[in-house]
Order: structure tokens, then sequence, then C-alpha cells
């Protein structure tokens, strides 16, 4: 703060002898205020108004000392007292509104600041919410999927017991069994381990991502889903596609969320094949696709950026935020995603950035 | 006939523990991990039951036993599904489901519900083997015989049946006599309980 004030004096000083020496230059200049105005003005607006209003007490004695005769005295005879009301009056007037307009200026900026940092937060927020309803989403699916290992550890733990009270006990199928419960068991973990990966951490981390193997996850997840609506998922990775880097939780939700909307658009179509196709592929040297296809009814007539619009929806229980913040995340790791309707349905594109 | 228990579900660790459980207590088991390979393989003429997981890949477990009804096959249905959802089951029970478990569910439960299923279609194919045969009986008669019957049956006398006819007493008699041996019914009530059992939709 000191050390600001200190640069503003300073400021005033170098330019109000700036002023004087380049006026002085001219040698009798008609008019011989303008240069003090003008370091009036940058002191006031760069040094603030004190700092200011000390030009404007330099350029008047500089005024009477070499302008106002009798030249090189302070003395001021009474008719030309008008003469430097003439300079102190606008000279102040500007200080004052420069001082104004900066003031202005100042706060503008802090506002915007502020603004941004506050977008900034609800969008962090936004994505939170949204991967939790991701995840809430889902639960049913997970459900399930765990549901299924959970019944054939059961079932074979009743099976082990009937071929241990056999008599005699089949060994043999009882080592079986149990071999089996182990891997069901095994597998149960893994779809936890899974769903534990999306929801745990909520900061953002930056990661090399192996798209493929994103996906791959991401369809594991999707099995349930896909199987209920009679979905048939393709999926065609290139081969040795370079990492890109990234968040691999956001990425993830991003491509589920895609995935997931085109599920729902080819269910609620009615009947018909239903396709969905996750592709990746290196569309230049830096920069990597991953594209989701469905062959559902496409996008609707019009403007496909309105997807993109937060609240706008055309499911019946949806929120209209998946695909704005989608982008956000996109966006927030250098890429683009981007809508169309292809041949068959509609096409959702995510361009990354390939990792350096 | 050894009964048989038909399992359709995709996921292959669970038909493997359903057939293991089923194995470890002697059933037959026969698997499917698609409901249209279990149409394709078609119902055989031995009781047997059928464990059917709700959500299946293309066609669904009801969408199944609907078309099971539709193709007139009758075989008991044991519904397994991962969520306790009310108006699925609802759905399929009032189409006929025997039971429906939420997994994950213990093996007595499910070992409990097939014997009864068993059971259930065990009863059902012998009443329909008896009805078939009786049908059978009632088939023998020459139309005659069962002008005669259908008089009997609405309560008539033998001269108001002859006079009907346009024959004698005497020959409404043998033809009487002729229905009530072929049928094997011992008197009048016994000839319509029969009759009614032969020709009711059930």
């Amino acid at each position: 703060m000191q050390r600001q004030k200190l640069r503003g004096y300073g400021l005033a000083v170098l330019c109000s002898a700036s002023a004087l020496l380049l006026t002085h230059s001219l040698r009798n200049p008609i008019f011989p205020t303008p240069l003090f105005f003008a370091a009036i003005s940058i002191t006031t607006w760069y040094g603030g108004g004190l700092p200011g209003a000390l030009v404007v007490a330099f350029g008047t004695l500089a005024l009477d000392y070499y302008f106002v005769p009798p030249i090189g005295s302070l003395t001021l005879h009474k008719p030309d007292l008008l003469y430097l009301l003439d300079f102190v009056l606008p000279a102040s007037l500007t200080c004052w509104f420069v001082k104004k307009r900066r003031i202005a200026e100042t706060s503008l900026i802090q506002a915007r600041d502020e603004l941004q940092s506050k977008v900034q937060e609800r969008q962090a927020e936004l994505a939170r919410v949204s991967r939790a309803m991701t995840i809430g989403e889902m639960g049913v699916s997970v459900a399930h999927e765990v549901n299924q290992p959970l019944m054939a550890v059961v079932l074979n733990g009743d099976a082990c017991l009937r071929w241990l009270d056999a008599d005699p006990p089949n060994l043999d199928e009882v080592r079986k069994t149990v071999g089996r419960m182990i891997d069901e068991g095994t597998r149960a973990g893994e779809i936890v381990r899974r769903i534990r990966a999306l929801s745990a951490k909520s900061d953002s981390q930056k990661a090399p991502v192996d798209l493929n193997r994103l996906i791959t996850d991401v369809a594991s997840l999707l099995d349930r889903e896909i199987a209920d609506s009679q979905v048939e998922l393709r999926t065609e990775l290139a081969k040795a596609l370079p990492p890109v880097t990234g968040d691999p939780v956001q990425l993830q939700q991003v491509i589920f969320n895609l995935s997931m909307n085109a599920i729902e658009a080819m269910r609620a179509a009615g009947n018909g094949t239903r396709q969905l196709c996750i592709r990746t592929r290196r569309s230049d040297a830096r920069t990597a696709v991953v594209a989701v296809e469905d062959s559902g009814p496409g996008i609707p007539a019009g403007d496909p950026e309105q997807l993109f619009t937060a609240f706008y929806t055309t499911k019946k229980e949806g929120l209209g935020i998946g695909l704005s913040i989608s982008r956000t995340i996109v966006e927030a790791h250098g890429g683009r995603l981007s809508a169309a309707n292809s041949g068959r349905g509609a096409i959702f594109q995510i361009e990354l950035p390939l990792s350096a | 006939m050894e009964p048989i228990v038909f399992v359709v579900d995709d996921d292959a660790a669970a038909r493997a523990s359903v057939e293991n459980l089923l194995h470890s207590v002697g059933l037959r088991v026969q698997s499917f991990d698609s409901a249209l390979k279990f149409l394709e393989h078609g119902a055989p003429n031995v009781p047997s039951c059928l464990v059917l997981d709700v959500r299946l890949p293309r066609m669904s477990g009801i969408e199944l036993q609907r078309e099971l009804g539709l193709r007139g096959i009758s075989i008991p249905i044991i519904f397994i599904t991962g969520h306790g959802d009310i108006p699925m089951s609802v759905e399929a029970m009032k189409a006929g489901a025997l039971e429906f478990l939420v997994k994950p569910f213990r093996g007595q439960v499910l070992l409990d519900a097939i014997h009864k299923a068993i059971e259930r279609d065990r009863a059902a194919r012998n009443e329909q083997a008896r009805v078939a045969e009786l049908r059978g009986r009632f088939d023998s008669l020459t139309p005659r015989e069962r002008e005669v019957m259908n008089g009997v049956i609405a309560g008539k006398l033998n001269k108001e049946i002859a006079a009907e006819l346009g024959a004698a007493e005497r020959t409404i008699k043998v033809h009487r006599a002729n229905v009530m041996r072929k049928v094997g019914a011992e008197s009048l009530a016994e000839l319509v309980r029969l009759s009614e059992k032969a020709f009711s939709p059930h």
C-alpha cells in the first residue's frame, strides 16, 4: 500500500517534470498548458487523486514561474491571476473526473472478477451435483450388477451344503462350487471398485487418460441398461491411441452421460433397431475424437446448439443439465463437444487434445 | 417321467449357480441364455417348470411369459429378479406366474418353489390326460348314440326320445345301455358329470 502511494507521487513528479521540460523546450508556446493536462490525466489514472492534485499544484507553480510575466519569478500581478485560474479550475476538474472514472472502472473490474469466480464455483457445484445424479442413475444398474454375483454366491453356498451333506460327501463338487463362489465374490468386488472410482474423488485430478480403457469401463457399467433397453452396443476403438490429459472420472461421466442419453432417446422412440456405437479415432496429430452415435430419432430440427443450453431437455424426467455440464467438462479439458445428425440417428463428438 | 427344470438367465454365473443347486438335489436342469433359445427348444411332454429372469436382452421374461401364453404352452413359471419391482411382479403374477423371487434368495426358497411348480404341472398333466381319455370315450359313440345321450342328459324319458328320433322305445333302451357302457357311467348322474368334465373348457 505504502509503496503504491509512493509510486503515485513518484509518477506525479516525473510527469510534471516531463511536461515542464517539454513545454519549456518549445520556447514561448502559444498554449503552455496542454502537456500539463496530459500529465494530470496520466498521474490521476495510474497514481490516484492526491498525486494528481500535486501535478495541478506543480503545474500552477511552473506556469507562474516560467510563463507568466515576470518570467523567472513567482511574483504574480493581479490581472494575471485570471490566467492562472484559467488553468487551475479545468485542471482540478480534469483531476476529479479522471479519478471518478478510475474508481468506476476499478469496481467494474472487481465485480467482473467476482462474478467469474462465482460462475466457476457454481459450475464446479453443478458438476458435483450432476455426478451425484449420474451415480444415482447408475445405482439401479449397479444394484442389479452386484445382486447377480451375490445370488450366485448364496445359491452356490446352499448347493455346497447339500454336496457336503450327501453320503458320501461329494467333495469334487464342493471344491468346484467354492471356486465359483470365490470368482463371484471377486466379480462383485470389481463392480464396487468401479462405482467407487466414479464417486470417490470430488476434486478434479489431471492424469494421463487412456480413452479406450475408459470406454470399456463405461460400457461395462452400461451393461444392464443396454440389456434392459434391448440395445446393441458396438465399440470401435482406434488401436494405439495416445493418452489425453484430464480427469478420468469427469471424462467417464461425459461418455456415460452421452450414452445414457442415446439409450433413452432410442427407448423413447419405440421399436426399430437400437444400435449404440462408441468410436475412438485420431483426427490429426494432436487430437483424439470420441464419437457416440445412436440409431434413434436424431436431434430435433433447429439449432443443435440449443441442446447444450442449461435446462433445455427433451426428456420427461430430465433436468436438462447433463449436456451443458458435459460441454463444460470437455471445454475445461481444452476440447470441444458437438452434436449433429448422422444418417442413422444422432452423433455426439468429443474432441480432446492428446497429451504432449 | 423324470421332471425337468428349465432355467433362462443371460448371466452365465447365475445360470451355473442355479444349475449347481438343482444338481445337488438331483434335479434335471436345462438352461438357456435367452428367451428366444428357450422358445426354439420348446417344452417337452414331462412335468417341468421354468425359472425365468425378468430382465433379459431382446425378449424379456415377461414377454416370454406372454409369448408362451399365446402359443398355448402352459408351464409353471418362477420369476427371479434383481429388483423388487412391484408393478412388474403384479403383472407377472396376474399372467399366472407361480412365484416372484427377488435376488439374492436362499436356495431352499427356490427349491420349494420348484417342487411346488413341478407338482402343479404334474397334476395339470394328469388331469389333462384324464380329460383326453374321457373325451376319447365320448368320441367312440356313434352319431345315433350321441343323439340318445343328449336326450338322456336333457332329462327326457326313453319314450320321449323315441318319439323325437322316430324309433322304437326298445331300440332307444339298447342305445342308452351302449352309451352307459362305452362312457363307463353307472348312473345318469355320473353320465352328466363325466360329460361336463369332458366338454367343459378346462
